[in-house]
């Protein structure tokens, strides 16, 4: 139990940088899906940049990529 | 601008291929477009849901180019794609937000796992439900005992993020 009090209050999370500015990578592409389940959660929910670490603007890339690939059944809406 | 096209087609239209990518050929030139390459395929694939029944479908996508005249065209073009009935969905996107055309690691990577699935007789994939039992009220004795196939780091993760959206 102490465990879980100290990972959610007391200790502030490290700053991650972003992954795709660190790569340099200024294109991500929809079908890319093993790049994209990086950045959401076990229920195939998008995860908010502050566990990502992604800026802004390549947060706003990854969850448009998120919702294409959605669409063309590459990833998953939901996993139970 | 170039503009890069996604489309699948149910297994059965495999053998047409041929014909469905000539028919789309033809709406994208009656339209002002030119092919940039030709097709490329991806094959057939396990969808992520099932769409009216079909659990696979053969993917393939082609790039082409509008000229600035032309562009107001795109609507009309998934206008024509959507009445085109051999094609089950499709989606068109500027080939500038999405790089260069290749055929990525991770589709490629998705259907040999779940070519390694349908051989191990179960439709249903049972790794991610190993994935999942973590997420119950017993996941925190649950780490130190067993180590499942995901690594200790990404279980971490996902223990963590668990944990911090149960409090609020």
């Amino acid at each position: 139990m102490k465990k879980i009090m100290n990972l959610n209050y007391s200790q502030p999370l490290p700053k991650k940088p972003c992954y795709f500015c660190a790569n340099k990578i200024d294109a991500i592409d929809y079908k890319d899906t093993l790049l994209l389940r990086k950045f959401m959660s076990s229920q195939a929910k998008i995860m908010p940049p502050k566990r990502t670490g992604n800026c802004s603007k390549h947060q706003r890339m990854v969850a448009r990529s998120v919702k294409r690939a959605r669409a063309m059944a590459l990833i998953s809406y939901l996993i139970k | 601008m170039e503009y890069e096209l996604l489309f699948f087609t149910q297994v059965a239209n495999e053998d047409k291929i041929g014909s469905i990518k000539k028919d789309i050929t033809e709406i994208l030139e009656s339209l002002g477009g030119k092919l940039s390459g030709g097709f490329s395929d991806i094959g057939k694939r396990k969808l992520a849901y099932p769409i009216k029944r079909n659990t696979h479908a053969f993917f393939s996508f082609v790039r082409f180019s509008l000229d600035d005249e032309n562009r107001q065209n795109i609507p009309e073009i998934g206008k024509r794609l959507g009445l085109y009935g051999n094609i089950m969905r499709h989606i068109v996107v500027r080939a500038e937000e999405i790089g260069k055309p290749i055929i990525s690691g991770g589709i490629k990577f998705e259907e040999e796992k779940a070519k390694t699935r349908t051989g191990g007789g179960k439709e249903k994939p049972t790794s991610p439900k190993q994935i999942e039992k973590p997420a119950g009220p017993v996941a925190e004795t649950k780490i130190d005992e067993d180590k499942p196939k995901a690594s200790l780091s990404e279980l971490d993760e996902k223990l963590s993020e668990i944990l911090e959206e149960t409090p609020s």
